[in-house]
This record gives structure tokens, sequence and C-alpha cells, in this order.
């Protein structure tokens, strides 16, 4: 009996211990500022960009940090146990919205905050309800990129083109509902879609060269992984003479052909917003539908282009943003 | 911070606890680097998942996270065992074969949503007995924000005394003499290769069930759950063992479990308390500071009030 | 009761360092035997103990035991008839388990490791008495983990472990080599007292010739892979230790060093 004394006694005093020591870094919460928590899955540039265009949205909606709302900002390097503890210390700081960027985070957010009915507002979330974010306080945009008009490229560029390549990680949620959408449209346009699957990094440069002499063009999307190997993979396709079409104006720049994309601040700025209107007590976040980018910038590298020896098109010199270098 | 953070991290330290326990098994008895655990912890939530969402019992699926798990620590030793591959390196293998398999049970998707489903915390005996939201009328509503923590400590505990039952059955023993001198289990004409292979498999059951707690909590199940979860399940086991190890009244077991709810306290406090680009390294120095004043503290208090000749 | 036949065993094989060290070896131990075996440093003693045991296969040959052809049987099989002691003390025992919970294992063998308890409480004073046989105060120590102990009381619970369930062969592998001179007696005592009792068969390597006259009822020389002396009976207990370093001088004016 003596041994489990021992060992009730010892569990108290060492949760004892870590719970005094936490607790010791309590704050007091200030009646007249508002506290917005931002949860960001990891360090990565599309969704930083998001996130300052968060902080922009609710600034021009009259929000201001440190003026009338106080920001907690965390980030869970990648790690969904990570995710847990985040969406658990939020929802115990109990914030008047809490802003969740990228798929795992907003779902353990959207899950710890259910029971307190804390809003969630997310984004860069491709399918909001294969996540199955659309009960509830929740709400916000989702980075769905507009294939349609990314086919439609395409064909306006590649006239002859039959099939388009395309690389995606196992691992991401969204790069799978990306390609399903691209597979069902595919036809439409008179396209093949080949893909090819990695399940890390390493593998993008074997897996381009894997189909490459069965595809005409490369497509590529907003897929974390293999967006990081996009310079082997343009070094790739250059080589064998064959585009890759971008989804995001980063792509573009680096070397991509051109891409019908979406600009992550400007997603984030639209999130921005509909927070705004959630804190002001305008709308809960229940009411409001998630909404997907209302509007797509067409990015074109023209020294690219002359490159590979593609025309551009009298349509598409009329859209186009060009960027990289002349 | 408050009170609800600590809960939190309690929650998923003991979650975590339920791994390291499996771990413990193959690290510290059978001294056996065992990698197969980044791949046998998201089986358990892939099982899971696919059960839950076919309607399946969440507790039924938990049974059916410990047979999986088991099945891949078996193969893992089959492996090491039978084909002669090293122990790093069957473990490796094993991983990247269930990435597949895991993909594969969660109907080729990157991830599979529980959420709204029942699950093992939230179904509806814990609803009629805890309520349902925080400002619910309920019998226990009092412990409405423990309800979590109830559950998977019943479930640790369970899981502990089983462990440690085993390991004082004579099938126990053979385990232990096998980490500690395989010669002896020669000699006693057993084979030790069947011994290492049961051990991983027991080993691995430990872990998919704390893969399975593990999704429930999280609602989700994601393809990449299982990264890092080997260092996280040693971290809490070294924890455990140099800090409370040595302390005679608390066995190895319980020793691995607080060193899993040590680990996650300090990955929450560098979470809370400090910016992402510095989290990690604030992590791993909490890590020092606990291994070191573990020794110091220790070291000056005296546990040990018996001697070990009378233990009965 | 155990029979090498036609045993060829090279090391390195295919290589330039490649050895030859038994070139169609026989030997035969008879029931009741206690054998001495002597010789230097490569004669091939270990090796033929390993081969006995399966801790090594040999290239070619058989492998008999109690009159069944073992010869591709694992190591864990032979030792269903087969107890052994090893030199180095550590390898007998399990350090990390105590005293009482190392004798329960040995206790246990050739029966099912199942999920009923491992330590049999009713079985304490049958093993205190049988570890105060040893006279060394182990059976005070019921408790203690046997890492903790010295290595002759480690070696003695590895003696007495080997031979706890019936066996047909005892094998010891220069298993007082370890130990202090004081100590290695205490231990040579109790080895002969076990095996007189027991009336086992005991194949003994050893380095110490004035063990290998005293005891036991055959002594057997190796060198280079053959057995160069073998003794028993009558014959055996006329040696006496200056005329076995005399030959075994011989060998080694014979190698050359």
């Amino acid at each position: 009996m003596k041994k489990t004394k021992g060992i009730v006694s010892l569990i108290t005093a060492g949760t004892m211990l870590i719970s005094g020591a936490m607790l010791a870094g309590c704050e007091k919460k200030d009646d007249e500022m508002l506290t917005v928590a931002i949860g960001q899955f990891g360090e990565h540039g599309s969704l930083d960009n998001c996130r300052e265009g968060f902080i922009e949205g609710l600034r021009q909606e009259g929000f201001e940090e440190g003026k009338n709302i106080e920001i907690i900002y965390q980030n869970a390097s990648f790690d969904t146990g990570n995710c847990t503890i985040i969406a658990q210390n939020f929802v115990a700081q109990d914030p008047d919205l809490i802003c969740a960027v990228a798929t795992p985070i907003a779902v353990t957010c959207y899950n710890e905050a259910y029971e307190k009915e804390i809003p969630v507002v997310f984004t860069a979330i491709t399918d909001p309800e294969g996540a199955k974010l659309t009960e509830g306080e929740v709400t916000g945009t989702s980075d769905a990129l507009p294939v349609e008009e990314q086919l439609q490229l395409i064909r306006e560029l590649m006239p002859e083109a039959k099939k388009i390549g395309i690389l995606y990680t196992t691992s991401e949620t969204n790069s799978e509902y990306t390609i399903n959408l691209y597979k069902e449209l595919a036809g439409d346009y008179g396209f093949e879609i080949v893909t090819k699957a990695v399940s890390d990094g390493s593998e993008v440069s074997l897996a381009i060269e894997s189909i490459m002499d069965e595809v005409d063009c490369f497509s590529n999307l907003t897929d974390n992984t293999v967006v990081g190997q996009l310079d082997i993979m343009l070094e790739k396709a250059g080589n064998a003479g064959k585009p890759i079409f971008g989804s995001e104006i980063e792509q573009i720049k680096k070397g991509c052909i051109a891409g019908e994309g979406l600009e992550y601040f400007d997603l984030g700025v639209q999130t921005g917003k509909m927070a705004a209107k959630i804190l002001r007590g305008e709308a809960k976040a229940s009411e409001i539908e998630y909404e997907t980018v209302t509007e797509n910038h067409l990015y074109v590298n023209k020294a690219v282009a002359k490159s590979l020896g593609i025309e551009l098109t009298d349509a598409v010199n009329e859209r186009a943003e060009f960027v990289g270098e002349e | 911070m408050n009170l609800e953070t600590v809960i939190g991290a309690l929650n998923l330290g003991s979650i975590y606890a339920v791994m390291a326990l499996g771990i413990y098994i193959t690290y510290k008895i059978l001294d056996f680097p065992d990698l197969t655990v980044d791949g046998s912890f998201p089986l358990g939530g892939a099982v899971t998942a696919a059960i839950i969402n076919a309607g399946g019992n969440p507790a039924a699926a938990i049974a059916a996270s410990a047979i999986a798990g088991t099945f891949a620590g078996f193969l893992t030793g089959v492996i090491h065992v039978k084909l002669k591959i090293r122990d790093l390196l069957s473990g490796i293998i094993m991983m990247t074969a269930l990435y597949s398999v895991n993909f594969i049970i969660v109907g080729s998707k990157a991830s599979l949503p529980v959420t709204g489903k029942d699950t093992v915390f939230s179904n509806s005996f814990t609803r009629n007995l805890f309520g349902e939201k925080a400002s619910d009328n309920a019998p226990l509503h009092s412990l409405f924000d423990f309800k979590e923590l109830i559950t998977v400590v019943i479930f640790l505990i369970v899981l502990k005394v089983l462990l440690d039952l085993f390991m004082k059955s004579k099938r126990g023993y053979l385990l232990k003499a096998m980490g500690d001198n395989p010669t002896v289990v020669a000699t006693l004409a057993k084979n030790g290769g069947n011994v290492k292979i049961m051990g991983l498999a027991i080993a691995n059951a430990f872990v998919s069930v704390s893969g399975s707690l593990f999704c429930q909590y999280n609602k989700t199940f994601f393809l990449t759950d299982g990264t890092g979860k080997m260092v996280i399940g040693l971290a809490a086991v070294i924890i455990g063992i140099n800090i409370f190890g040595k302390i005679r009244h608390i066995a190895s077991t319980t020793a691995v479990m607080i060193g899993a709810v040590i680990y996650t306290a300090c990955v929450t406090l560098a979470l809370a308390k400090f910016p992402a680009n510095i989290m990690k390294l604030v992590t791993a120095v909490l890590f020092l500071l606990v291994l070191v004043l573990g020794q110091v503290k220790i070291g000056t208090l005296n546990f040990s009030s018996k001697k070990g000749g009378d233990k009965k | 009761m155990i029979q090498l036949c036609d045993i060829c065993k090279k090391f390195n094989s295919g290589t330039v360092n490649e050895t030859v060290l038994f070139n169609n070896f026989n030997f035969k131990v008879n029931k009741g035997d206690f054998i001495s075996v002597i010789g230097s440093n490569g004669s091939g003693k270990t090796t033929m103990l390993n081969i006995i045991c399966g801790t090594i296969g040999a290239d070619s040959g058989k492998v008999i035991i109690g009159g069944h052809d073992m010869t591709h049987k694992p190591d864990y099989e032979r030792y269903k008839k087969i107890g052994r002691v090893y030199q180095n003390p550590a390898l007998g025992t399990c350090g990390d388990m105590n005293v009482l919970e190392n004798m329960s294992l040995a206790d246990n063998k050739g029966k099912r490791f199942g999920f009923s308890s491992g330590v049999n409480k009713k079985k304490l004073d049958y093993y205190r008495e049988m570890l105060g046989t040893l006279g060394l105060g182990l059976e005070d120590k019921m408790f203690v983990k046997v890492g903790s102990l010295s290595g002759g009381q480690r070696q003695a619970m590895s003696l007495l472990m080997s031979v706890m369930t019936p066996i047909e062969c005892l094998i010891l592998d220069e298993h007082t080599a370890a130990l202090d001179p004081k100590t290695s007696e205490i231990i040579m005592r109790i080895t002969d007292k076990i095996v007189k009792e027991r009336g086992l068969t005991a194949l003994m390597v050893t380095h110490n010739l004035r063990y290998a006259v005293e005891y036991g009822n055959r002594l057997v020389m190796m060198h280079e892979g053959k057995c160069i002396m073998d003794h028993a009976g009558k014959e055996k207990e006329n040696l006496d230790t200056q005329a076995l370093l005399k030959t075994f001088e011989d060998i080694s004016v014979e190698l050359g060093n």
C-alpha cells in the first residue's frame, strides 16, 4: 500500500509543479481589447502571406493590433500534435475569435473551440467541406485553385497539347481535392491528366523524370512539398523543352511559364474582413458561408515563354500581369 | 495560460504515455530501436478513422487498432529475426510500407475526419454524464473540463496494469530476460527470436492504441500524424526513466508515463510562451533543464524507505 | 551421449586468412563421463563446445546428442537436454532481474512460459534451501538484483540454474577462468558435488591443469583441432600435473615458441 501512496503523492507533486509553472505566466485580460488568436500550421511563404493579409484585412476594417485588438500568434511547425496543443492554448485563453491558417490546425481549433462556441475563421484551406468545417461557429476562405481557368489558359497557349502532368504529395488533402477537380474538367478541354504521387520532397526529381516523356506540359499546384522542389523540376522540364504552368505568383517568378492563380495576401485580406464582421457582431460565423477567392490573377513570365518558343496570344496579353525578368 | 491549457497538456501527454509504454518495451526492455512507431502510430489512427466513419463503435476501433499494431510489430520482428535484417532497417522498412497501408486504409485520402461521430471521448454516455456543451446541465457537469482526461487516464491505467501484470508473468520474464541477456533465453531452450517478435508485437499494439486515441481526440486522422512520434516516445521514456526510474516506489512503467506528460508540458510551455522560430530551441533547453534538475532533486530527496531484501 | 562425427570447420572461409581448425574431427562423450578438456589457445576446445551446442555450425559432419541427429537443429533446441555455464559469469544469469526471478526462470525450463505469475512464492523456501547448499549466502539475497552480486556468486547461480531442471549433459566452458583462485576453488567443488549428486554427464573445458587432473574421470588434451591425449579411468588417475605440463611444453616447443 505504501507503494501506491508514494506514487500518488509523487504524481500529485509533479502535476502541481507543472501546473504552477504554467499558471505563473497567466495574464489578465483587458475588457476594452478584443483578442484574436492566429494559429498557423507551419513556416511557409504562402501561409505567412495569408496571415499578414488577414491582419491587413482587420486593419482595413478598423481593428488595429495594440489599439483595439490584441493578437496572439502561434505556429505548429507542421506537427499535428502541436496543432492540438495550440488549439487548447487558444481555447483556454478564451479569445473573441480564432483564425486558423491551413487545414490541420483549422480542424483542431474547430474541434477544441466547438464546445465553447468560439468563432473560428479559417483560411488557406482548399476543401472545407471535406475537412468537415461547415457546421457550427466556423467560416473562412478556401484557396481552391481556379482549375477551369487554368485549363483554358493551357489550351490557349498550347493548342496541340494532349497530356498534362501533375505531381502531388499523398499527404496533402488540398492536392488530392484539386487533382480530382482537374480530372473532372480536363475532358472538357480535350486534356488527359497524368499524375504522379510522392511521399516526400526527395522523390520529386525522380517522379518528374518518370512521366516526362509522356506529357506535353506540367501544371503545378500549391502542394507544399512539390513547390519546395520547384527549382529542380524547372531544370528538368526546361531541358526537355516542356513548360510548367504555375498557380501562384512566386512560382511564375521562379520560372513557370504562366498561371491562373490566387494571391495569398489577398485571400488573407478577404478573410480578415470576414473576421471583422464577426468581431463587430454583425453576423455570427455560423451565418456566413465560406468564400473562395473572388479575383483571379493571370501571371505570365515572358522570358520563359520566349525561351520555350511559345507564342502569347492577344487574349492572354490583354489580361496578363508580367513577372520575372524580361 | 490557465487550468484548461494544463488539462490540455495532460490530455495529450496521457495519450502519448500509452505510446511511451510501447516504446518502453522495445527501447528499454528489448534494447531495440523500433522505427515502426512512425508507421504504427498513424496505423492506429487510420484504422480508427476508417471504422468510425463506417459506423463502427469507437471502443471497437481501439481494439482493432491494437490488433493492427500487433500485426505491424509482428512483421517488423519477422523481418528482423527471420530475414536477418538489422533492427533499425527492419523498422524503416515497416514504417515505409505502413505509409501506403495507412493511405489505403483511409481510402487514399490525406486526411479523414471523424468530426461529428461518436468517439470514446464524446458519446451518448459521456454526453449524459458530463453534458454536451460547457453551459449544459448534467450530473457530473463540474467535471466537464476533465472529461477527456478522465477517459484517457482510465485507458492509461488499465493498459499500464495489464502491462505490469504481463511483465510479472512467466512470458513477461522471458521478454525481460531476452532484453537483458539473450544467452539465458537460448539456454532455457527457448527461441529468442520469437520472444523478440512477441515484444515488438505487444509494443506496437500500445503505439497503435495511442494513435487511435490521438485520432479520436483530434477528431481527424492525418497521414502525417506519425512523423516524429518515435522521437517523442523516446524522449518520454528517457525523461521518465532518468528522473523517476531510480526511485524505489515508482515502477518503470509509471516513470515512463510521467515522462510523456513532462515532455508534452515542455512542448506546451515552449509553444505558448515563445515565438515560433525559437520554439524547438526552447523545447530542447527545457528537456535539458528537466533532465539536469531531475538528477539534482532526486539525489537530495530520500524516497527509499525500505531495503530491497524485505520487499514483499 | 554426445557424438561428433567427421566434423570439418574452417574459419574465414574463402579469404587469405582461411584457417582449417577441424578436419574430420571425431569425438565421443559417453554417458556418465566427467571429461576435462585442456589445450592451448586456438586448439579448438571452445569451438568444439560451440559446435555441440549449435552456437556455431560445422561446415560438414554430424552432431548426435542422445541418439538424435541434431546437426541442423538451432541452439535452443539442443539446450533442451544440455545445460551450459560460460566463462563470463554475466552470461549465465540476467543481471537486471533478482535472484528469485532468475531461479524461477531456470525452474521453468522445458515448460510453457505462459501468462501465469512468473514467480511461485510457494517455491521460495525450496530455492532458498537450494541456494543455501552453495554456502555463499545467496539464500538471504533473494530480492537482490543479480547484477550487483559478485562474479563468484553469479557463477554459482549460473551453475545451479543450468542444472535446475533435468538435463542429460552439462557443458562447462572455462567456467572458473574469470574468478579469483579462492572463488574458483569453491565453484569447482560445487561443480563436482552437483555432477556427482545428480550423476550428470559433464564436459568441462579448463585452463587449470590441476583441476583437469583432480576432477573428472576422463582427460582430453586438444591441439590444432585434434585430440592428442585421451585418458580415462585408471589411466587418468595415474596422471599428474607435472607430466601434463611436460606434454604441454612439448607442444609449445613444436610450435616454435
